[in-house]
């Protein structure tokens, strides 16, 4: 067996059990746990983008997926401050059954379909150099900013979007809050916090 | 000597899938369900990623990247979600909420 | 370059409406009052869009000269109708919005920022001419309403509503992206020229994986028009956003993936016909159409809450409007086997969203002091008290069930004769439940009008929100159904014109001879062409050679 092949079964068993056990207890049963097994998943993944010389790419996984955007969620995570009996042991109803019928009905028809069409896939050397350039920062790089301009100009707003989005969703009062509500706030959410300013960022 | 063939990557692609969608549809935790939506997500780079690496064709990395910023924007809006979520109501789990019961 | 960016100046004015209310906002005096400044302005300036969008139109046909832009958006017939429309939809909901939003204490400027930016968003959509520029301006959208919906965030059912559409809309944008990377397997490309080049030559092994990449793609579009099997989140997300938002989503999304959806199906799917995709679409389309009218007009049925109703009745309308998508033309630039589709589905698009919003904007006007009067018992009274609110929801009603001298009335019409004109009326029976369903959905449209007009007043003296804007929101939807009801002739004209450019913005010189027997050669010979360097002035998206 080509060493390459081996290290991809490591690194695809690797993805496979640790996503498996984000999603499934002991690990599965507190979200903080699911997070760090998260992030194992990408660190693997990252390592199978690696092998297929996409360097970049991987280390984006890394920086951006498994550094920012797990971080963001274990920071949530920790402002939710869940307590133990906040936690649930996750019980095997009639949806989870259905879901799970369902999504390997999907899973059935998916691999159905990729193994007859990968039947005539041919096969590519990576190693025969006439991809060299493939992943590179400048080939990317110069991709993203003449083809793919108009999408990565939208991508920006995008981001604006969300940013403002979320701060105006997660923000715990915005000023000039004077108005008594109808509807009352459960609990100690709303308490008037008015040194926050206002969420135009 | 072709090292891995497309077949295998498109099938841990189709695995992943399938984890995240399983995920989304049985687990009751609102966090939860949002990292099986990013496995999805990541489910797809995979695919772009390996359908350009076989072909040679740059796009697909590119898509991969803006793939990347397209679920940092959804993991943002969604826990500020969650976050008021857990603001009115005290609760991560979909069954302790009116609307989410399905 | 710069030609390129000035044929996106609806998009910009729209882009910058929401920017600048972004970054102006805090410098204006505090206290909400003068929030309300930012409604007039956002619409002012969706006016402004949909004026330099009929300039264009005027001026004729519009073809981009980058492969920057020109691989990615389009100013064609079709995308300048569908922009139109959507800053309609924008227009109207900044004009309804500001004193509802600040009677539920929520009126924010980045209220109206969101909107517009969900405008430029669906803009955008209806614009895009490659599957990722399509797929992030849906996510534009997409993100903008998920926190518009969960907007009043002092309301446990306003966030829960925008928990669930989050939940369910992230998962449909798994699937469009997992179709996308299929479609992207197969042809090399991301944009529709390429893709609909790659499906012509496709060869049989690859019809599976095909059919998967069109499935999926199919199912994410039917979530966003919520569609019957997709369609569990609509309700809800429905009754908890602020009415306003409601109305926006009502119209605005459904206008948008419409316009996407004949777009990517026309344009990029099918290049001959509907069942030309190794996947009977057509059918599968007519029949989600045939489930999701009926469910939705009997679901509709026993609703007490006046929006909820709304909320099935806009589920059964997804269902008339895709049965007016397999109603599919002869493409009158390019002959015989190539497909557009009629002017039915764009001209009915008009009427819903008209009616919609004005629905919706006369509901607003009950929502005073961050109440949600929203059931049909709540409505008593509303004819005599606010007799012009009454009105205008009366009239929406009617046009929804499509009376005669309404817009809705001519919109159901165009669609029918479009949906019979198809193969010597295959779809006959289809037409016969589509025709029920609008008798069985006309009583509770007119349950509506009977409790504003005909039941006794409440006690309590009940307040209404009042404000000018608002009336005009109000009186500009129920002049137009009125106004284009009289007239459809003209309206229906640009429909058709619109829908039968669905192909041009993507260099119809490309799409030329494609099919028939000779195509592999034809394709050998376009992919053997030189290829200009990337960033070069070419008209067309560079061609990538056949994997």
């Amino acid at each position: 067996m080509p060493t390459e092949l081996l290290v991809f079964y490591v690194l695809a068993a690797g993805v496979v059990l640790s996503t498996a056990a984000m999603l499934l207890p002991p690990m599965g049963r507190n979200p903080i746990h699911s997070a760090i097994a998260l992030i194992v998943s990408f660190f693997f993944l990252a390592g199978i983008y690696a092998l297929l010389s996409a360097h970049l790419l991987a280390a984006v996984q890394i920086i951006v997926y498994a550094g920012a955007v797990m971080v963001l969620f274990t920071f949530v995570i920790m402002l939710l401050n869940l307590t133990p009996d906040q936690i649930r042991e996750p019980r095997i109803t009639a949806t989870t059954l259905i879901g799970s019928g369902l999504g390997l009905f999907v899973f059935g028809k998916l691999l159905s379909a990729l193994a007859l069409a990968s039947n005539g896939a041919k096969s590519v050397d990576l190693n025969d150099g006439t991809h060299a350039t493939f992943g590179s920062v400048t080939e990317v790089g110069r991709m993203l900013y003449t083809t793919f301009l108009v999408p990565f100009e939208l991508v920006s707003v995008l981001l604006l979007v969300a940013a403002v989005g979320a701060v105006v969703l997660a923000k715990r009062s915005l000023k000039y809050k004077d108005r008594p509500k109808k509807e009352a706030p459960a609990a100690h959410a709303v308490a008037a916090t008015d040194h926050d300013t206002h969420a135009a960022h | 000597m072709t090292a891995i063939p497309l077949g295998h990557l498109l099938g841990l692609a189709a695995i992943l899938f399938t984890m995240g969608l399983v995920g989304v549809l049985t687990r009751r935790n609102l966090l939860l369900i949002l990292m099986s939506i990013e496995v999805m997500l990541n489910a797809v780079n995979l695919t772009f990623v390996a359908f350009s690496r076989y072909n040679g064709w740059t796009e697909g990395h590119v898509l991969a990247f803006f793939l990347i910023a397209i679920a940092a924007a959804e993991a943002a809006v969604g826990l500020a979600l969650v976050l008021s979520v857990f603001r009115l109501k005290n609760a991560t789990y979909v069954d302790e909420l009116r609307l989410l019961k399905r | 370059m710069l030609h390129d960016l000035a044929l996106t100046t609806p998009l910009l004015i729209l882009l910058f409406a929401g920017l600048f209310t972004l970054v102006v906002d805090p410098f204006l005096p505090a206290g909400d009052q003068s929030r309300r400044f930012w409604g007039p302005f956002n619409a002012a300036m969706s006016a402004a869009a949909i004026v330099a969008a009929a300039l264009m139109w005027k001026s004729g046909h519009h073809e981009m000269q980058t492969v920057a832009f020109g691989a990615h958006l389009s100013a064609s017939t079709y995308s300048l109708f569908f922009v139109s429309l959507v800053s309609l939809v924008g227009m109207m909901t900044h004009l309804s919005s500001p004193k509802y939003m600040l009677e539920q204490g929520v009126g924010y400027g980045e209220y109206f920022a969101m909107v517009s930016f969900a405008t430029f968003g669906m803009a955008t959509m209806v614009s895009a001419e490659s599957v990722i520029t399509l797929f992030i301006s849906l996510e534009i959208m997409s993100m903008a309403i998920y926190v518009l919906v969960a907007f009043k965030r002092t309301s446990i059912a306003s966030v829960e509503a925008g928990m669930k559409y989050f939940i369910m809309g992230s998962v449909a944008s798994a699937l469009l992206l997992y179709g996308m990377a299929f479609l992207y397997g197969l042809s090399g490309g991301t944009t529709f020229v390429e893709i609909q080049r790659a499906l012509v030559t496709a060869k049989p092994d690859q019809a599976v994986w095909l059919g998967l990449a069109v499935l999926l793609t199919l199912a994410a579009f039917l979530f966003k028009v919520a569609a019957v099997p997709f369609h569990m989140w609509a309700p809800d997300a429905y009754e908890g956003a602020p009415t306003t938002v409601t109305g926006f989503m009502a119209s605005g999304v459904k206008v948008a993936a419409f316009g996407a959806l004949l777009k990517i199906l026309y344009a990029a799917l099918a290049g001959q016909g509907m069942d030309d995709l190794h996947l009977p679409v057509a059918a599968i389309l007519s029949t989600v159409a045939l489930v999701t009218m009926t469910v939705g007009n009997l679901l509709a049925l026993v609703q007490k809450n006046v929006k909820r109703m709304l909320a099935y009745s806009a589920i059964a309308h997804a269902g008339y409007l895709l049965l007016g998508t397999v109603a599919s033309t002869v493409d009158p630039v390019l002959g015989a086997p190539y497909a557009v589709p009629g002017g039915a589905v764009p001209f009915y698009l008009i009427g819903y969203s008209l009616a919609s919003l004005a629905g919706f904007a006369a509901l607003a006007s009950l929502g005073k002091n961050g109440e949600e009067l929203t059931t049909e018992h709540q409505l008593a009274g509303l004819g005599r008290r606010y007799p012009f609110a009454g009105a205008v929801l009366s009239l929406a009603m009617l046009s929804l069930a499509g009376v005669p001298p309404t817009l809705g009335f001519f919109g159901k019409l165009e669609l029918l004769r479009e949906v019979l004109a198809v193969d010597n009326a295959k779809y006959l029976p289809h037409a016969i439940i589509l025709v029920l369903n609008s008798v069985v959905s006309a009583y509770y449209y007119l349950r509506v009008t009977v409790y504003v007009y005909m039941r006794p007043e409440p006690k309590v003296e009940r307040e209404y929100v009042t404000e000018p804007s608002l009336t005009w929101a109000m009186g500009l939807a129920a002049a137009a159904i009125l106004a284009i009801g009289v007239m459809p002739g003209k309206a229906i004209n640009v429909a058709t014109l619109s829908a039968h450019a669905v192909r041009t913005g993507i260099a119809t010189k490309n799409l030329v001879h494609l099919r028939g027997p000779d195509a592999p050669a034809k394709v050998a010979e376009v992919a053997a062409a030189p290829q200009e360097a990337p960033a070069a002035p070419v008209a067309e998206p560079a061609v990538i050679p056949q994997p």
